[in-house]
């Protein structure tokens, strides 16, 4: 008998395959299963073609179960690139893999947990939305943790 | 066919459920610094919910860390050997310059002044000490050092040094709030303890204000409320400690003991028997997985551990240790968060501090720059952003 395989759909409409045996270690892929059956295609609306390939890339690891851990880290370990870890950590958290979640966030946390305030924003891409006046303010309120 | 029907609130871009997924990892201090990147940063980090989920994972990956402050330590000898900090597992190694005591009051060192540590939960520390003849009491968050002095109190008796007063500190779930209580007895009172000897029993014309009981609500106000509360009759020495399920005093009703239990939400006193009513035995209170335990110990003999597994049913106490290894004295101290007995077996006067790993079996002794001088409050370091920002603050108009 044939392995069972599912079609997941990526926001930009590419189509990857994967036997569902390995797929399932997503929980809400396996919620999805249980709920329908999803014989046709599974739409992951957020999850961009890139990071999927990536996704996929984990769930098919052939990995011996002592070895798991290492081969987790190792995979965050070579995706060292702020902006990829964060969509693989929102494609992990929306899939629902926790194991591959947590290395995700971790590997940022990481890389971040020693950078200046203006570095995080430059990483993160985030505005500083604070006048000169109000960044003065708070960061004089909490000039104990600088 | 379903969809994946996460709808993402998103931080700039940056999802808010990844984000705090991250960022839950960084220690206390450097999150407090973090709230300075943007203001959805400020608001995320300060949300209760947050505050909470970091604490409980700091609990939980604790790499446990021990505080031990010498009783009444003076303000400008913070290290060694008055204040040492020790990792659980090598007590013996001390760990330098771990604990600093911000400096909030530029005069102090005008005072001669003595540190008490009064309690500590959720990562907070209770403190205080005497300028002129007033306790100025404090709250402090060592993982931040931050530092926060709290009003004076009024002080009905005159001067403090007539007085004994002694404080606790917890925290209320109900109201998600720290509470300082305060019980203050007139000298004269317990002089007539001393004459009145064992028995400790009361006139019971004396003034019903005879001890004073003041409660400090951090949340709610920046200053003391009047209790619900204000009295308690018959007491004699108060071993107090602040936990997750309320305070509870040792002391004396009528001729025999009992533990006073001071429930934090509705500021009411009820009384709960003791496992075993003895008065040769010396009982301490101490909390033991998060359960309110009895160390009760029998001079040159066992050292007994009484667990009451539901809160205020005396039918729960249960048996759950008998130390009877050491072969010495032990005066105990309470457990650790990763439940290791913690005691001063004194041989002598050669007198130590020790945890014992009772699943293990295993004696490890602390290690000082001396030898241990006086009595010592020791505190788990617990990395916790807990803190209270004062009303109108740069960090609240975000």
């Amino acid at each position: 008998m044939s392995k069972k395989t599912l079609t997941l759909m990526s926001k930009d409409k590419q189509l990857f395959n994967i036997e569902e045996h390995l797929a399932v270690q997503s929980v809400t892929i396996r919620n999805m299963v249980k709920e329908d059956g999803a014989s046709s295609v599974i739409p992951l609306p957020r999850v961009d073609s890139e990071t999927l390939a990536l996704v996929i890339e984990y769930l098919n690891r052939q990995q011996a179960p002592e070895e798991d851990e290492d081969y987790v880290k190792k995979f965050v370990d070579e995706r060292g690139e702020i902006p990829t870890l964060l969509e693989l950590a929102q494609a992990a958290l929306d899939l629902d893999i926790k194991k591959l979640m947590d290395a995700a966030c971790m590997k940022v946390a990481d890389l971040i947990k020693d950078f200046t305030l203006e570095e995080v924003r430059e990483a993160l891409r985030i505005e500083n939305d604070r006048t000169p006046e109000e960044e003065k303010a708070i960061r004089d309120e909490f000039q104990w943790a600088f | 066919m379903p969809t994946c029907k996460m709808a993402p609130t998103t931080i700039n871009n940056l999802p808010l459920d990844v984000l705090s997924r991250i960022l839950i990892r960084f220690r206390a201090k450097p999150l407090a610094r973090m709230r300075c990147v943007s203001k959805p940063w400020n608001s995320l980090l300060s949300q209760p919910a947050f505050i909470k989920s970091h604490l409980h994972r700091s609990i939980q990956n604790n790499q446990e860390i021990l505080m031990v402050f010498a009783i009444g330590f003076p303000f400008d000898h913070q290290q060694s050997p008055f204040t040492t900090a020790h990792l659980s597992k090598f007590p013996h190694l001390v760990i330098p310059n771990f604990i600093q005591i911000p400096v909030v009051d530029p005069n102090l060192s005008e005072w001669s002044t003595c540190y008490h540590i009064h309690g500590s939960v959720n990562g907070l520390i209770c403190l205080s000490y005497k300028r002129i003849d007033e306790p100025v009491i404090q709250i402090w968050n060592p993982s931040l050092s931050a530092m926060l002095t709290l009003p004076p109190y009024a002080n009905p008796f005159g001067s403090t040094d007539k007085n004994f007063i002694q404080f606790g500190f917890g925290f209320d779930p109900k109201t998600d709030d720290y509470k300082i209580i305060k019980f203050m007895i007139p000298k004269p009172m317990i002089f007539l303890c001393l004459f009145n000897g064992l028995s400790l029993d009361f006139d019971d014309n004396l003034p019903s204000e005879k001890i004073q009981v003041e409660i400090y609500k951090s949340v709610h106000g920046n200053q003391w409320f009047p209790p619900n509360v204000t009295r308690i009759d018959d007491r004699d020495e108060m071993a107090m400690m602040g936990t997750f399920i309320g305070l509870v005093i040792l002391m004396s009703v009528g001729s025999k003991k009992a533990i006073v239990a001071f429930d934090l939400g509705d500021e009411t006193f009820s009384e709960i028997c003791l496992p075993v009513d003895n008065l040769d035995r010396q009982n301490t209170l101490g909390i033991l997985g998060g359960k309110l335990c009895v160390m009760s110990c029998v001079e040159d003999h066992d050292c007994q551990v009484w667990v009451m597994n539901e809160y205020r049913v005396v039918e729960s106490w249960t048996k759950n240790h008998a130390f009877s290894q050491f072969s010495f004295e032990v005066a105990p101290y309470g457990f650790t968060l990763n439940n290791e007995f913690l005691c001063e077996p004194s041989a002598g006067y050669n007198r130590r501090l020790a945890l014992y790993d009772p699943s293990e079996a295993k004696v490890k002794y602390f290690k000082f720059a001396g030898r241990l001088l006086s009595n010592v409050k020791v505190v788990e370091y617990v990395d916790s952003l807990v803190w209270t920002a004062p009303r109108g603050s740069a960090s609240r108009k975000d």
